[in-house]
C-alpha cells in the first residue's frame, strides 16, 4: 500500500499540495483524474522521489520513502517504474539498449534473453535495433513501458502515457497495461485528464482538483458521484 | 527590391573589406614561398604549441562541463552569482589573467619559473578559457529534458546517470568546447608573451614585427590558419547550429540532484574555482595596485582615460557593424531558410587567429586600400570580421524563437518586409539584440591580438597600451594598470547592463 500523509509541496510560491493525505491500494490500478494543474503529475513525481516535498511522509508497505525534505530511499532504490508522457527514451540508445540499461546482469546473453522476452511481450521485438526517432508514437510508448517494467518493479507510475496517441493505439496500449498489471501483480497509478480512459482501465479513480481529492471510488461510484466538481468534470 | 540592395551592400562590403585581405595574405604567401626557408625549430615550436593548447582545451572542457552541470542542474543556492562571476575572464584581455596568476603564484610561494613555462601557460589558459567551456557545454546540459535524466535516475544513481546519459548526450558540445578553446589558445599571443614562453604565434609576431621577415611570417602563419579554420569547419554541423551563442540559457534543475552530498561537492568546486581564479588574485592585485596611494591611482587613471575613450568608440563602431551584418545574415537564414556560403565564411573568418588577421589587414590596406590605412575604418572592419559570427548566432537563435506565422500574418495584411522587420520583428528581439551588441562590444574592447597590429598610429587603444606598459613596469605599477584595465572594462559593462535593464522594463510596460 502507498500511504501519503500530510504532504505539503510548493512550486515557487504556489502551493500544489497543503497537508494532503491519501492511500493507494496494492495490486490495484488507480487512476488520478483531473484537469491541468490539479497536481496529478506532481503526486506521481513525489511518489517516485523526483520531487522533494516541503513537509509530509510517503510510505510504501511500511517503508518510509520520503520524510519531509529527506529522500530516505533514493529514486533508483524504490522499485518503481515510471512512464513519462513523452516516453523519455534516451535518444542516443537503441530500443534494445534503452530497455537493457537498468539491468545489472554481467552476461550479455542473459540480458538479451530478458530484453527480447519483454519486447516480444509488447510486440515490438523487431524494433530492438531502432533508435527512438525511428519509432512511431505507439512504439515509443510501448518501449517506454517495457523499459519501466524490465526490473519487475512493485509499483508502476504512468503519466498520461496515451495522451499523444490515436484512439486505436490508445485501446491497444490500454490492453497491454491491464495485461502487465495482472501478470506482474503491479500496483499501478495512472494519470489522465480523460475520464473515458480512466473508466476503461481503472479499478479505482481519484478525482483531483487544486491539490485536493474531490472524490474517489470505483468507476461506477465516480459516475454516480454527487460532488459538484466531479459532475462538472465528467460532463466534458 | 530594397532588401536585395541592402543584402548586396552587406555581402559585397564583407567580401571586399574583410575576406579579400585574408585571401590577399594567402596570395602573397604563395608568391613568396620560394624565398622562404623553413626552420625545423619553428615546426618543433608548432608541435609544442599544439600540445600546450590541446592540454588547456582538455582541462578547461573537463572543468567546464563539471561547472556547467553543477550550475544548470544541481539545486544550488547562488548558482546565478556563480555563473556571472565564472564568466568574468571571458570579458577581460587574457594577459590580465597572466598578471593576476603571477601575483597568486608569488603569494603562495610556488617557484615563478614554473609559471613561466609551458605548464604555467596550460594552467593559465585553462582558467582563462574555462568560462567558454561552461557556455558551450552549459547550453547542451540545460538542453537535456529533465525526464531523460529522471528516467535514468529511477534505475541508477547520479554518477551513472551523469556518465552514461548526460555526457553521452552532450558529446558534440564537448568536442565543440575542445575545438573552440584549442583555437583560442593556440592563437592567443599576449599570455605567452607576458610569461616569456615561446610558442608558434609569438614566433610569427617576432618574424613580422621585430625582424620584418614579412614573407616568412605570412607563410608560417598559414599552418596556424589551416589548423584553426579546419577544426571548426570539420565540425561545421555543430558550429552552424551553435546553440551556445544564445540569449539566456535556461536552468533545468533536477530535484533528485538536491541531495546534500552532491550539493556540497558542487558548492565546494564552484566556490574553490572562484577563489583561485578570481577572488584571491583580485585581492592581491588590489593590495599591490593601491600601494602607491590614491594620487598615483588618479594620475594613472587620467593617463589611461583617453585610450579608454578611443577603445570605447572603436569597439562601439565595430559592434554596430557586426550587429548590422549579423542581423542581415540571420534574417535571411531564418526566413529564407537558405544556408548560404556566407554562414561558412563568417565561421572561417571568426576562426582566423587575431595576429594573422592583423598581418593580413596591414598588408592589404597598406598596399591596396591605402586610403583606409591607419584609420578607424580598418579597425572597425577587423572587429566586424572577427566577431560578426557571434552576433549572427545570437540574433539567429533569437529570431528562431519568433513564430513563423507572425511574418505570414504580416504578409497577408499587406505589410512590407521592411515594416515587418522594424515594426514587428525588432521590438520582439530587442533584448537579444542588445545582448549581442553588448557581447560583441566587450569582445572588441578586450581584443588585443589584431588591434596591436592595426590600431591607428597617434591614437591609444586601452588593451594595447596597458599590455605594452605593463610588460616593462614595476610590480605595483603593473598591478595598478591591470586594475584600471578591469575597471575600464567594468564601466561599459555596467553601462550596458543598466541600459539592458531599462529596455527590459520598457518592454515589460508595453506588454502589460
Amino acid at each position: 500500500m502507498i500511504n501519503i500523509k500530510n504532504i505539503t509541496h510548493y512550486y515557487g510560491k504556489t502551493a500544489v499540495f497543503k497537508d494532503f493525505d491519501t492511500n493507494f491500494k496494492a495490486e490495484t490500478l488507480s487512476c488520478l483524474l483531473g484537469s491541468s494543474g490539479s497536481g496529478k503529475t506532481t503526486l506521481l513525481r513525489l511518489i517516485a522521489g523526483l520531487e522533494i516535498p516541503e513537509k509530509g511522509i510517503i510510505r510504501v508497505n511500511d517503508i518510509i520513502f520520503t520524510e519531509n525534505t529527506n529522500l530516505k530511499v533514493p529514486p533508483h532504490k524504490r522499485k518503481i517504474g515510471f512512464v513519462f508522457q513523452d516516453a523519455a527514451l534516451w535518444p542516443h540508445f537503441t530500443v534494445y539498449k534503452n530497455v537493457a540499461f537498468p539491468l545489472s546482469e554481467k552476461k550479455e546473453k542473459n540480458i538479451k534473453t530478458k530484453v527480447y522476452e519483454i519486447l516480444d511481450f509488447f510486440g515490438i521485438a523487431d524494433c530492438g535495433n531502432k533508435y527512438p526517432h525511428q519509432l512511431s508514437g505507439g512504439q515509443k510508448q510501448l518501449a517506454a513501458v517495457a523499459r519501466s517494467i524490465i526490473l519487475k518493479p512493485d509499483i508502476l507510475l504512468m503519466d498520461e502515457p496515451l495522451s499523444n496517441l490515436d484512439v486505436k493505439l490508445k485501446k491497444k496500449i490500454s490492453e497491454y497495461i491491464l495485461k502487465i498489471k495482472n501478470e506482474f501483480n503491479l500496483t499501478v497509478i495512472y494519470v489522465t485528464h480523460d475520464h473515458r480512459e480512466a473508466f476503461a482501465t481503472a479499478d479505482e479513480i481519484f478525482v483531483l482538483n487544486n491539490g485536493k481529492i474531490e472524490d474517489s471510488g470505483t468507476p461506477e461510484q465516480i459516475k454516480k458521484s454527487a460532488n459538484e466538481y466531479v459532475k462538472y468534470f465528467l460532463e466534458y | 527590391m530594397k532588401i536585395k540592395i541592402f543584402y548586396a551592400i552587406i555581402y559585397v562590403s564583407f567580401a571586399v573589406f574583410i575576406v579579400l585581405p585574408l585571401l590577399y595574405l594567402f596570395g602573397l604567401s604563395f608568391l613568396s614561398a620560394d624565398s622562404v626557408s623553413f626552420d625545423t625549430r619553428v615546426f618543433a615550436l608548432l608541435g609544442k604549441s599544439i600540445l600546450i593548447s590541446a592540454s588547456a582545451a582538455f582541462f578547461s572542457t573537463l572543468a567546464g562541463v563539471a561547472a556547467a552541470f553543477f550550475i544548470y542542474k544541481v539545486n544550488l543556492p547562488f548558482s546565478g552569482v556563480f555563473k556571472v562571476i565564472l564568466l568574468i575572464p571571458l570579458f577581460l584581455p587574457p594577459y590580465v589573467y597572466a598578471v593576476l596568476f603571477e601575483k597568486m603564484i608569488l603569494f603562495i610561494g610556488v617557484n615563478p619559473a614554473f609559471m613561466r613555462s609551458g605548464y604555467g601557460l596550460v594552467i593559465i589558459d585553462t582558467f582563462i578559457f574555462m568560462p567558454l567551456s561552461v557556455l558551450v557545454t552549459g547550453s547542451a546540459v540545460s538542453g537535456i529534458k529533465p525526464e531523460i535524466e529522471e528516467s535514468a535516475l529511477l534505475f541508477t544513481g547520479i554518477k551513472n546517470t551523469f556518465f552514461k546519459i548526460v555526457l553521452k548526450l552532450i558529446k558534440p558540445s564537448l568536442t565543440a568546447s575542445f575545438i573552440l578553446v584549442f583555437i583560442f589558445s593556440i592563437s592567443e599571443f599576449s599570455v605567452p608573451a607576458f610569461l616569456g614562453v615561446k610558442v608558434f604565434i609569438n614566433e610569427i609576431f617576432v618574424m613580422f614585427s621585430a625582424f620584418y621577415e614579412h614573407s616568412a611570417a605570412m607563410l608560417h602563419s598559414l599552418f596556424l590558419v589551416v589548423l584553426s579554420v579546419a577544426l571548426p569547419v570539420a565540425d561545421k554541423k555543430y558550429f552552424s547550429d551553435a546553440p551556445f551563442f544564445s540569449f539566456g540559457i535556461r536552468k533545468m534543475k533536477i530535484n533528485a540532484y538536491g541531495g546534500i552530498g552532491l550539493r556540497l561537492i558542487a558548492f565546494l568546486f564552484l566556490s574553490g574555482w572562484l577563489f583561485i581564479s578570481f577572488l584571491l588574485p583580485f585581492f592581491l592585485l588590489l593590495r599591490d595596485a593601491l600601494h602607491g596611494g590614491i594620487g598615483e591611482f588618479f594620475y594613472t587613471f587620467k593617463t589611461l582615460f583617453p585610450a579608454f575613450l578611443n577603445s570605447f568608440i572603436l569597439s562601439a563602431s565595430g559592434a554596430v557593424a557586426s550587429i548590422i551584418a549579423g542581423f542581415a545574415v540571420a534574417y535571411k537564414t531564418a526566413f529564407y531558410r537558405k544556408k548560404d556560403a556566407f554562414d561558412l565564411m563568417l565561421l572561417i573568418v571568426f576562426a582566423f587567429p587575431s595576429i594573422i588577421f592583423g598581418i593580413a589587414f596591414i598588408k592589404f590596406y597598406g598596399n591596396i586600400f591605402s586610403y583606409f590605412f591607419s584609420g578607424i575604418f580598418m579597425i572597425t572592419a577587423a572587429f566586424a570580421g572577427k566577431f560578426t559570427f557571434i552576433a549572427f548566432k545570437i540574433i539567429l537563435n533569437s529570431i528562431k524563437q519568433i513564430p513563423y506565422s507572425l511574418r505570414e500574418a504580416a504578409k497577408l495584411s499587406g505589410i512590407s518586409e521592411m515594416s515587418y522587420i522594424f515594426k514587428i520583428l525588432m521590438p520582439q528581439i530587442i533584448m537579444p539584440l542588445t545582448f549581442a551588441f553588448m557581447t560583441v562590444f566587450i569582445l572588441n574592447f578586450s581584443e588585443s591580438g589584431a588591434v596591436m597590429m592595426i590600431y591607428p598610429p597617434g591614437t591609444d587603444v586601452l588593451s594595447v597600451k596597458v599590455f605594452t606598459l605593463s610588460t616593462n613596469a614595476s610590480q605595483s605599477t603593473r598591478s595598478l594598470l591591470i586594475l584600471l584595465q578591469i575597471l575600464f572594462t567594468a564601466m561599459p559593462v555596467l553601462f550596458f547592463y543598466f541600459l539592458f535593464l531599462k529596455i527590459k522594463s520598457k518592454i515589460y510596460i508595453v506588454n502589460k
